[in-house]
């Protein structure tokens, strides 16, 4: 339903009172006549930036003066009566729901609106580059998302590269639960935001081409940091070493085994952690070799031995700050600093 | 699946050294390596001795892909030959930056450059001897001064590359070197071809230790330290026009080196180390063969250095291993 503007509100206000200077007092019914009317009708009326009234049964008035108003986006494909119901519910005096219709509208409110939270409805087609698009940029990717997916679908399913949502539901739900979902990825995203500049998680099924999207996503993420070409350039060469590990050695090129990646970004460094559906390695042997080795050394004894590869961990441990393993050896974690 | 594309052409440099040059497109990493191999296998079996690897296309190389490198660098040294990259991007010169392999590899960035090279390096004989066997090359003799590089004599005065298989005299490895040009103390971990991490003047040196430096036509570098105050700019600045002109720099290129290095040295000392005359500024002055290029250290505060008029073609600044910045200036010919 499409919000009245504080312009639209005032013409009609003008228009009522006969454009004359009737005193605060006749236009200020005049005002509170014309805002009624439009609840009534459904329409939700915006007074100011951070003041809309809701037409909602028990009100919902949101004042940025009495603490934070979340704003919550409902992407929809088009407003339908659930649509009208969902708005409702999850208004309050805390929260100021606004929907658009369609992903380019949507990606518009976003960066004129800056929500908390985008709620993405089963209706909207294709949802996934919405999805890589908040996530992707710098100024969004803490945006929470909270994906509805139609009844049957699987929301752990990998096809490809899928950049992940924060929460997922899968119709048919309660508009309880949703709004439980709701209130805990409100608190999430409140509280990675104090820790966090850029945080993104993404899934990848083993494949060339998939990890070639990989290293291509993560250079543009790199891209957006603060810090030297140099720097950028060794985290990108430091991720491709290591999704290759995870591709090859972790998942054996098996194009059913999923490699798990998140990209977080705070004020002193990167971090980026690989995870594969391997059994993990000796990972201490490896590391203490890559931190004392000679790589010129290493790469003519692999040379000689007639196999190639070897020097990913030393390459990684150049270019990094810190490098880590979990205690099996299918996760790393890369650490690049900013400054 | 991922493919890499070789194209190969053969060349001749006016002073008869020839090669061939292999454009190479596409990345170079474990979806490839065997692709890779495969090709340069033929190349080495059809008896290619110099081999002028164009990376301009080469989208990135990873660790498996450099380990590779490594071996037929080492193959095309073993067959008296040269494996020599050209043309190589920024983000492929990472890698091999990160792992040391670009002090092993014999990199240069035009085929002319390359080619030159070969013929300083006594190529020409071996680039056109059949593709096997090869002649055993004569002991090279301790290093001695190399006569400057006259194209159409013998190779007598160049640079002689030891086989490898040449095992006489071994010695335990690593060894220092000190480069024939800027004096540069250089660890070599191994017999083959190095070039100075500093002034980049090419060194070989075989199984025996011996190390033997190309002649060259370039002036010696310039090396000074001074007191961090304005008065001394002006010495650097007319050291720089002197070394450009010994270059063969015309006057009014000369003249604008001497105003860009005074400009920065003075902006730097009054602004990064506020005059303070008990501390000392670094300069490096290098003639190559694209320019004069002049590496200052700044271990004061900093300045903007893009924003000081140097009149440099190329200004690049990369973090002091220690504190500060390097200021890397270049003054093209």
């Amino acid at each position: 339903m499409k919000t009245v503007s504080f312009e639209q509100l005032v013409n009609e206000v003008t228009q009522a009172v006969g454009g004359a200077s009737v005193g605060p007092r006749k236009t200020l019914e005049a005002a509170v006549e014309q805002i009624r009317g439009h609840l009534a009708a459904g329409e939700p009326v915006e007074l100011a930036n951070d003041v809309t009234v809701q037409p909602s049964a028990g009100v919902t008035v949101a004042e940025a003066t009495e603490g934070k108003v979340y704003r919550i986006l409902l992407v929809v494909n088009a407003v339908d009566f659930f649509t009208n119901t969902m708005v409702q519910r999850l208004s309050g005096p805390k929260t100021n729901v606004q929907v658009a219709e369609g992903t380019d509208a949507a990606w518009k409110k976003i960066e004129a609106e800056d929500p908390d939270l985008v709620i993405i409805d089963s209706t909207v087609d294709n949802p996934r580059p919405l999805i890589s698009q908040i996530k992707e940029t710098l100024g969004s990717s803490l945006i929470a998302i909270l994906l509805i997916s139609q009844e049957g679908s699987d929301p752990n399913e990998v096809k490809g590269l899928k950049t992940c949502e924060d929460e997922s539901l899968v119709e048919p739900f309660e508009l309880d639960e949703l709004v439980g979902l709701v209130e805990d990825e409100l608190t999430r995203k409140e509280e990675e935001e104090a820790f966090f500049d850029h945080e993104i998680h993404f899934q990848l099924q083993t494949g060339e081409q998939h990890v070639e999207q990989a290293n291509d996503l993560i250079a543009r993420l790199v891209d957006q940091v603060k810090m030297s070409d140099e720097g950028k350039a060794a985290v990108s060469v430091a991720f491709r070493e290591a999704i290759d590990n995870a591709a090859r050695h972790g998942n054996k090129n098996q194009e059913n085994r999923i490699i798990d990646i998140i990209y977080l970004l705070d004020k002193e460094k990167v971090t980026i952690t690989v995870e594969d559906e391997g059994d993990g390695f000796d990972t201490e042997m490896f590391v203490t070799r890559g931190r004392e080795g000679n790589a010129v050394a290493a790469a003519r004894e692999r040379n000689q031995a007639g196999r190639v590869g070897g020097l990913g961990i030393m390459l990684m441990l150049k270019c990094l700050d810190d490098l880590e393993y979990n205690a099996v050896g299918n996760l790393i974690k890369l650490t690049k600093f900013v400054a | 699946m991922a493919a890499i594309d070789f194209k190969a052409r053969n060349v001749k440099s006016p002073e008869g050294v020839t090669a061939t040059v292999a454009e190479v497109a596409g990345s170079i990493d474990a979806t490839t390596i065997n692709q890779f191999q495969t090709i340069m296998d033929k190349l080495v079996q059809k008896g290619v001795k110099n081999l002028l690897l164009d990376c301009t296309n080469v989208k990135y190389i990873n660790s498996t892909g450099l380990g590779t490198l490594l071996k037929y660098v080492d193959t095309f040294s073993s067959a008296g030959g040269n494996l020599i990259f050209i043309r190589v991007p920024s983000k492929v010169m990472l890698v091999m930056e990160m792992l040391g392999f670009n002090a092993l590899f014999n990199i240069f960035e035009e085929e002319n450059e390359a080619l030159e090279f070969l013929g300083a390096s006594g190529a020409k004989e071996t680039a056109e001897a059949p593709a096997a066997p090869v002649a055993p090359v004569a002991p090279i003799a301790p290093v001695a001064p190399i006569a400057p590089l006259t194209p159409k004599k013998p190779p007598t005065s160049k640079i002689a590359i030891a086989p490898p298989f040449q095992k006489s005299k071994a010695v335990s490895f690593p060894i220092e070197v000190e480069c024939s040009r800027c004096h540069q103390k250089m660890e070599i971990i191994g017999a083959g071809n190095f070039r100075c991490p500093r002034c980049a003047q090419m060194c070989s040196v075989d199984n025996s230790g011996a190390a033997q430096f190309p002649a060259t036509r370039m002036p010696a570098p310039v090396e000074v330290s001074i007191p961090a105050t304005s008065g001394f700019a002006g010495v650097v600045a007319a050291l720089a026009e002197g070394l450009a002109v010994t270059m063969g720099i015309n006057s009014q290129k000369s003249d604008s080196i001497r105003d860009g290095i005074g400009n920065l040295i003075t902006a730097m000392v009054d602004s990064s180390y506020s005059g303070n005359a008990t501390s000392s500024v670094n300069i490096l002055l290098i003639p190559t063969d694209a320019g004069l290029r002049g590496e200052i250290v700044d271990n004061g505060s900093g300045i903007d250095v893009n924003s000081v008029d140097t009149g440099a073609d190329e200004v690049k600044v990369t973090p002091h291993p220690v504190k500060g910045s390097v200021y890397t200036l270049l003054f093209a010919k």
